[in-house]
């Protein structure tokens, strides 16, 4: 039977939604019944509480009132006090008959006690009003302050005439002097009087007054004489003013007399001893009724708060347990499902892991009958079809290409590309085969060419040794002309010098010939005048006349010797005046022959450094020629090379012809391919025979027959270099030969 | 004008204008180099200058003027030939000027000639005759005559 995932998973998912809901209904439930418990213990219990935390509260409320009441003086916070007592009374009355109505039938029946006690608390109460009310003191207090003082101040106001005129007028008699005396004193006993009164009214017992009263009979007896004692003195006028004043006094000793009565009441004591002793007794046994009830209430209370938690808690237990159980039946679920699952997709895992390294031999079977088992048989199916494909791979691999793929579907990429691969292969296995035999064709050609290069470069090297030798010859001679053209530089340069030197030693000439002449021209003069002297002697001789003869001789021999001297200076002046000339044109030549010698000196030079330069480039020239040789070797051996890599080239077109061979294109293929290899073979073993086939370089050149050795790669690697030309020809005359004549 | 005497004589021969004259030797003072010359103005063309003459003032006379001849500049052989004559009876001192004296000679007297009358460049009154000494004639002038005849 086929269960789906779908349905193993709603099924599970079902179960524990619908255990959550029990759960979920279990909790409400408790929680109403929670509530209820809760609101009764809002309701009830508490209020029960609070309306018996009212009463004792109210009965010490009575009870301030009450001592407010007694300690009052005036007559109207007295009223007010005794007004607020029975205002609370009425509110304990009140809140009695409110818990009476919240109260069971135990709280009914303390209630109905706590009203008799304060009915009794009631009566003994107003006992202590009605004595309260009286207030004897404070009336007492309030006759002598107020009436009473009035009464004092008229009476000593009627005294004032008696006493002013002592002390204001300066001629008082001896009389009226003692009847101020006299009335001094009496006022003095009437004030202590006053005094004595106001004392009893101060204390509150019994005894006190009465000892506070025992002086003032006798004071009011002293006073009384003292009045009488006055009259006695008093003149007419003075006895009116007299009589006044105790009319006045007699209406004071009125008052003093309700005062003394109120006085020994002492109401409010009593009233005090009745709050502090009767009343107090009730109103405690009223306190302890009521804290019984607030005390009953509580325990109340504590019981519906037990009854409370304990609904709480069956709640808590019986929730955990309905929740445990949903999270069992939960996992039970799941680690089911999930173990179902994970078992088939680790099997169908497993397969596509095997397919992935390539193993196509597997099959999965499951037991379930699901989504899993759909995705294994898919598996399998595809595992099949690869195997199919590999089968084809396979003969391919075997190199035979004459199987046929077939894609399975037109989205097949892999089946559709091993078609093409194939088509493909079989075009490049032909191709490749063409290719490899036109690659041992040319691999022959460049062989013959290879060697036609080696001997080329030989011939070049031999002519590049030449051309160094001659090179080599030119730049000794070009040395030898920088030599000769700087010795050449070396002497211009010299010559130059002297030239110079010539000039200035005519010119030194000049100037010594200069010199000359001047100093002829002074022989000159002094022969001129020698001959003056001479004449001059002469003349005086003849004068001697005979006596003289001897004198005019040597005067005419003198004269004689100044003339020749003369001559001789004139003719050493213009010989040596034309010297002058003669070495001036000499200096002038000289001079102009200096810059030409320069002249040549410095292209002398030139050609020198030229000479120098053509030397440098003829070592350049030589370098490059030796370098060219170098090259030139070089290119031999490399051609020398490539005429071994060639043959190389040649056996490995032959492997490559074999190795193709091992692929099967077609039938009669394959018969080809066993013709090819073994003529190949051949080829590479009888390169004479193969040589007049092909273009030799040897058929330009109908004079020498050319011959290569039958075995390329070994003469290449031995020693002899270069080609070899045998000009005789080895076998013998050929056609070619025929169309020459020989000698 | 006849020769008066016919004795030879010593005689200071000079070069004057390209002719020689003779001067009586024994009238000749000194001869001198050409010395510094001052001209008198208004005075006579042949004596127009002075000259110093060891402290004592000298006229000097260019006898070219009295025989017509050119007057050329000083050169290195002019001479101032200084000599005393006899006029009016008193013998003066006077500088004659030379292009150039030659020498002293003696002169004899048979050489001497008359000066002829015709075919003369000069006043034959100035000149007392003519002499000869080798294949030159030399003139013999009167000294006397040049400055007193004008």
């Amino acid at each position: 039977m086929r269960i789906s995932i779908k349905a193993k998973i709603v099924a599970a998912f079902g179960t524990v939604i619908l255990l959550s809901a029990a759960t979920a209904g279990i909790a409400l439930n408790g929680l109403s019944d929670l509530n209820e418990k809760i609101e009764k213990l809002v309701d009830v219990s508490a209020q029960r509480i609070n309306v018996a935390r009212q009463m004792p509260t109210l009965v010490y409320l009575i009870q301030r009132e009450e001592k407010n009441f007694l300690l009052s003086s005036s007559e109207e916070d007295m009223e007010r006090f005794d007004k607020g007592m029975l205002t609370r009374r009425e509110e304990l009355k009140g809140v009695l008959e409110q818990y009476r109505r919240v109260a069971d039938a135990d709280g009914i029946r303390k209630a109905a006690q706590v009203e008799a006690l304060l009915t009794e608390f009631t009566n003994s109460q107003d006992k202590v009003r009605s004595i309260g009310r009286v207030h004897s003191n404070g009336k007492g207090a309030e006759l002598l302050s107020g009436t009473g003082n009035d009464i004092v101040n008229a009476a000593q106001e009627a005294l004032r005439p008696l006493l002013d005129r002592v002390e204001n007028g300066s001629q008082a008699s001896a009389e009226q002097v003692a009847i101020a005396h006299l009335v001094r004193r009496m006022t003095t006993d009437w004030m202590t009087a006053r005094v004595v009164v106001r004392n009893a009214l101060l204390v509150s017992d019994d005894a006190s007054t009465e000892s506070a009263l025992k002086p003032l009979p006798d004071l009011l007896k002293r006073i009384a004489q003292q009045q009488e004692q006055i009259r006695a003195l008093l003149t007419a006028d003075d006895i009116r003013v007299f009589s006044t004043f105790l009319e006045r006094y007699q209406a004071y000793l009125r008052t003093t007399d309700d005062v003394v009565a109120l006085a020994r009441k002492n109401t409010e004591v009593k009233a005090l001893a009745l709050s502090i002793g009767e009343v107090r007794a009730s109103a405690s046994k009223l306190g302890q009724a009521a804290n019984e009830l607030v005390s009953d209430a509580e325990k109340g209370m504590a019981a519906d708060k037990h009854a409370a938690e304990a609904t709480y808690a069956q709640i808590r237990t019986i929730t955990i347990s309905a929740v445990a159980l949903a999270l069992l039946v939960a996992i039970a679920a799941g680690a089911y499902i999930a173990i179902s699952i994970a078992r088939g997709l680790g099997k169908a895992v497993g397969l596509a892991d095997a397919v992935a390294v390539g193993d196509l031999g597997r099959k999965v079977e499951v037991s379930s009958d699901d989504e899993i088992k759909d995705l294994v048989t898919a598996l399998n199916s595809m595992t099949a079809n690869l195997r199919a494909t590999a089968d084809v791979a396979e003969e391919i691999s075997r190199g035979n290409l004459t199987v046929q793929a077939r894609p399975l579907s037109d989205k097949d990429t892999l089946g559709m590309a091993l078609e093409t691969m194939l088509e493909k292969l079989r075009g490049v296995v032909t191709d490749a085969l063409s290719a490899s035999d036109n690659v041992a064709a040319g691999s022959q050609q460049l062989s013959a060419s290879s060697e036609e290069l080696s001997q080329g470069s030989t011939e070049q090297a031999s002519a590049a040794e030449e051309a160094s030798a001659s090179m080599e010859e030119m730049a000794a001679n070009i040395k030898q002309n920088a030599e000769n053209a700087t010795q050449t530089e070396k002497i211009a340069r010299q010559s130059s010098k002297d030239a110079q030197a010539s000039g200035e030693a005519v010119n030194k000439a000049v100037q010594a010939m200069q010199t000359i002449a001047e100093k002829i021209s002074i022989v000159q003069e002094i022969a001129r005048q020698t001959d003056l002297l001479a004449l001059n002697a002469a003349v005086e001789a003849a004068r001697a006349g005979e006596h003289g003869r001897g004198f005019a001789v040597v005067a005419s021999e003198v004269r004689k010797l100044a003339e020749r001297s003369q001559g001789a200076a004139a003719e050493i002046s213009s010989l040596s005046a034309e010297s002058t000339k003669i070495a001036q044109e000499a200096g002038q030549m000289l001079s102009r022959l200096v810059p030409d010698i320069r002249k040549t000196a410095e292209l002398v030079e030139e050609i020198s450094a030229a000479c120098r330069e053509q030397d440098i480039g003829a070592e350049q020239i030589n370098q490059a020629i030796q370098q060219l040789d170098k090259v030139t070797q070089q290119n031999s051996s490399a051609s020398e090379q490539m005429a071994a890599t060639s043959e190389e080239l040649s056996s490995m077109a032959t492997q490559l012809q074999e190795t193709i061979s091992y692929f099967t294109v077609e039938e009669k293929a394959t018969a080809r391919a066993a013709v090819r290899t073994s003529s190949s073979h051949a080829a590479s073993h009888t390169a004479p025979q193969a040589a007049p086939a092909r273009p030799a370089p040897a058929a330009r050149r109908p004079a020498a027959v050319i011959t290569l050795s039958p075995k390329p790669a070994a003469k290449l690697n031995g020693k002899d270099r270069g080609v070899k030309i045998a000009l005789e020809g080895g076998n013998g005359p050929d056609d070619v030969d025929a169309r020459y004549t020989a000698f | 004008m006849a020769v008066t005497e016919t004795r030879s004589f010593e005689a200071l021969t000079l070069g004057l204008g390209g002719e020689i004259f003779a001067i009586d030797a024994n009238s000749v003072h000194e001869i001198l180099d050409i010395v510094p010359q001052t001209e008198v103005p208004g005075a006579p063309p042949l004596v127009s200058h002075l000259i110093n003459v060891r402290g004592k003032v000298v006229p000097l006379a260019d006898l070219r003027i009295r025989f017509g001849m050119d007057r050329t500049p000083p050169t290195i052989d002019t001479r101032i030939v200084v000599v005393e004559i006899e006029l009016d009876e008193e013998p003066t001192v006077v500088g004659l000027l030379a292009d150039k004296v030659h020498e002293v000679t003696s002169i004899s007297g048979a050489s001497i000639e008359d000066t002829p009358d015709i075919g003369m460049r000069w006043n034959p009154d100035l000149i007392k005759g003519i002499g000869k000494r080798g294949d030159d004639f030399i003139v013999i002038p009167d000294i006397v005559r040049i400055f007193t005849t004008h």
